[in-house]
């Protein structure tokens, strides 16, 4: 390619790489800055945190294509009490302000790509969070649009000797259980993100010998909470199963390292490269006087 | 937490549904046989609120889950949500009466025909009718209560309730000023929980926090606001990103998310105290959910 891409035309051939029309998703696509700005180099990352932009001016690299919303409007099917009233509560709000400014001021531009790729690769964010984690999972056929994966362990662990691994592998800080962590997983289901919603997570754990769960977060109420308070009455249910949530951000951080690999190799002329996003949340080791 | 303003019409039949498949579901209906049944003990409760200033009001939410009403009542636990394990440890205790903050069935507005042939879902149906249970869910009017007695159970709970004000929007803490690290250490000793996510400073001085529920939207007038926002299990692709944003752009804000549980379980258990008094004639018994949530590596 002589001249380089304007924002917009990546975005039409990441859409095009596919070779099916993508499904419209709200809160996709280029969604801050001027979309006709050359691009210089690309940054993939899970958030366009400010910190990601202010090293993009430093490096002089233009384009983020990333899997969350620079203005946090997460979005998607599942997620519509999530977002109710956040587009109005966002619009004047000072951080939102400062991001869009920014980004504007200093001619950046955000591509959000994460339900374009959730769609033709339903399965690419769990499949990268297992392999991340020493885990292998089984192929599933193509027309399985599952998220999740299943993975049968090379040999017998415990929830907590994952979660001690995911805090290795993952960097996460936060790792939290539901069930007995000492609990011990021979197979496991993997998902990215938050755990599925009740009716898919069930279908998921039909399955009678998966005994472990390996997800991002528990989620919020309704379907997703749901999916938590089913999971513990599984659990009640007589079930020998564990959940560990390795947090929202480090579970899908193996995926977006991933997508970068594969945005690389659809746009070969850009530098394209993985900008890691770090686990932002902490938790009090020890209890005040307990120490 | 108050979700009225997000009913949709599809969720409302779906709801409408399950309120007929519950009504109509679990057999013929039993004989009081002169003792007190949990319709009884319902329109006491209705008789109650209204002397309160709370009228009975439809509700896309409150009403019977599970069970057959005119069940005969050998006692009556309170919860925050009616997991199967609540069930049991409240059959053990001879409480045929689940009185429910949250959904029986997973989803706030409980469809159950979805989930109709799951088998933990005929597990938790089979269980009830064996031990003759019922579960009536209070969560719209238990808020409507002035003041909200979901959130002043937290405050009792924090044992923050001298420094709580919720006449404010959002309510909020105005406490001794101490960083964030010890607001989060305060909360894990007080709920008994290492479940405590914090974003932010360790060492932000913190002197108010804000009350929020769920969700970003209502996360941002907490942080708007004041110092740290409090939440109940939050989205975290949301909720944590706009913090770690703020924080970098020189704001003094922290996040300190609990379980849902931990946010509203303390208001359920107020409603025992609540509800004894009008019926004197059964055992009454706060029956805890707990938190879904351990810290494994906490010492690791």
């Amino acid at each position: 390619m002589d001249s380089k891409p304007t924002g917009r035309t990546v975005e039409l051939l990441l859409n095009s790489a596919f070779g099916d029309p993508m499904t419209t998703a709200r809160y996709e696509g280029l969604c801050a800055g001027d979309p006709n700005i050359e691009v210089t180099r690309v940054a993939v990352c899970y958030a366009p945190t400010v910190e990601h932009l202010r090293r993009a001016v430093a490096e002089q690299r233009n384009l983020f294509i990333s899997r969350e919303h620079p203005f946090f409007l997460h979005g998607g099917p599942n997620y519509s009490y999530e977002t109710e009233g956040l587009e109005t509560a966002i619009k004047d709000d000072p951080v939102v302000v400062a991001k869009r400014d920014f980004i504007l001021a200093h001619n950046l531009m955000v591509y959000r790509f994460g339900a374009a790729w959730d769609q033709f690769r339903p399965q690419a964010q769990s499949s990268a969070l297992a392999r991340a984690m020493g885990l292998n999972p089984t192929i599933r056929p193509a027309s399985d649009r599952s998220r999740a994966v299943v993975c049968d362990l090379s040999r017998e662990t415990t929830l907590l000797a994952l979660a001690q691994s995911a805090v290795e592998q993952l960097k996460c800080t936060s790792p939290r259980t539901v069930g007995n962590f000492h609990t011990k997983v021979n197979r496991v289901a993997v998902i990215a993100g938050e755990t599925d919603p009740k009716e898919a997570l069930a279908k998921v754990l039909a399955d009678p010998k998966i005994d472990g769960v390996i997800a991002g977060a528990g989620g919020v109420i309704d379907e997703v909470d749901g999916a938590i308070s089913y999971f513990r009455d599984l659990i009640a249910s007589g079930r020998r199963i564990a959940l560990l949530a390795v947090g929202y951000g480090p579970s899908q951080e193996p995926g977006v390292r991933e997508m970068a690999q594969w945005i690389h190799s659809v746009l070969p002329y850009l530098e394209v490269e993985w900008w890691p996003t770090s686990d932002s949340s902490w938790i009090p080791r020890e209890m005040a006087g307990t120490g | 937490m108050n979700m009225e303003s997000h009913v949709s019409r599809r969720r409302f039949i779906q709801w409408m549904s399950t309120a007929l498949a519950v009504g109509t579901g679990l057999g013929k209906r039993s004989s009081a046989q002169g003792k007190i049944t949990a319709l009884e003990v319902v329109e006491r409760i209705k008789a109650k609120l209204a002397t309160e200033g709370v009228a009975w009001r439809p509700s896309h939410f409150d009403g019977f889950h599970l069970g057959d009403p005119d069940t005969a009542l050998t006692g009556i636990a309170t919860t925050f949500q009616p997991g199967l394990d609540v069930l049991q440890r409240a059959a053990a205790k001879q409480k045929n009466l689940v009185i429910c903050h949250e959904s029986t069935f997973w989803d706030g507005f409980d469809p159950i025909q979805v989930m109709a042939d799951d088998p933990v879902h005929k597990a938790k149906i089979q269980f009830a009718r064996e031990n003759r249970m019922v579960v009536w869910r209070i969560h719209d009017h238990w808020h409507r209560v002035k003041p909200d007695p979901i959130f002043m159970g937290l405050a009792r709970k924090l044992e923050w309730t001298p420094y709580y004000d919720l006449t404010s929007w959002p309510g909020h803490y105005s406490i001794p000023e101490m960083s964030l690290e010890e607001v989060a250490r305060h909360i894990q000793t007080k709920m008994n929980t290492l479940n405590v996510v914090v974003v932010g400073d360790r060492n932000l001085r913190v002197r108010t926090i804000g009350d929020c529920s769920h969700i970003l939207s209502t996360v941002l007038p907490a942080l708007h606001n004041y110092d740290v926002a409090l939440v109940g299990e939050t989205p975290q692709q949301d909720s944590f990103e706009y913090v770690r944003d703020a924080v970098a752009l020189g704001e003094k804000k922290g996040l300190v998310m609990i379980s849902h549980e931990g946010l509203e379980e303390w208001g359920m258990e107020d409603f025992a105290g609540w509800l004894k008094p009008i019926v004197p004639e059964l055992p009454v018994e706060w029956v805890p959910t707990g938190d879904p949530f351990e810290v494994p590596l906490a010492r690791g």
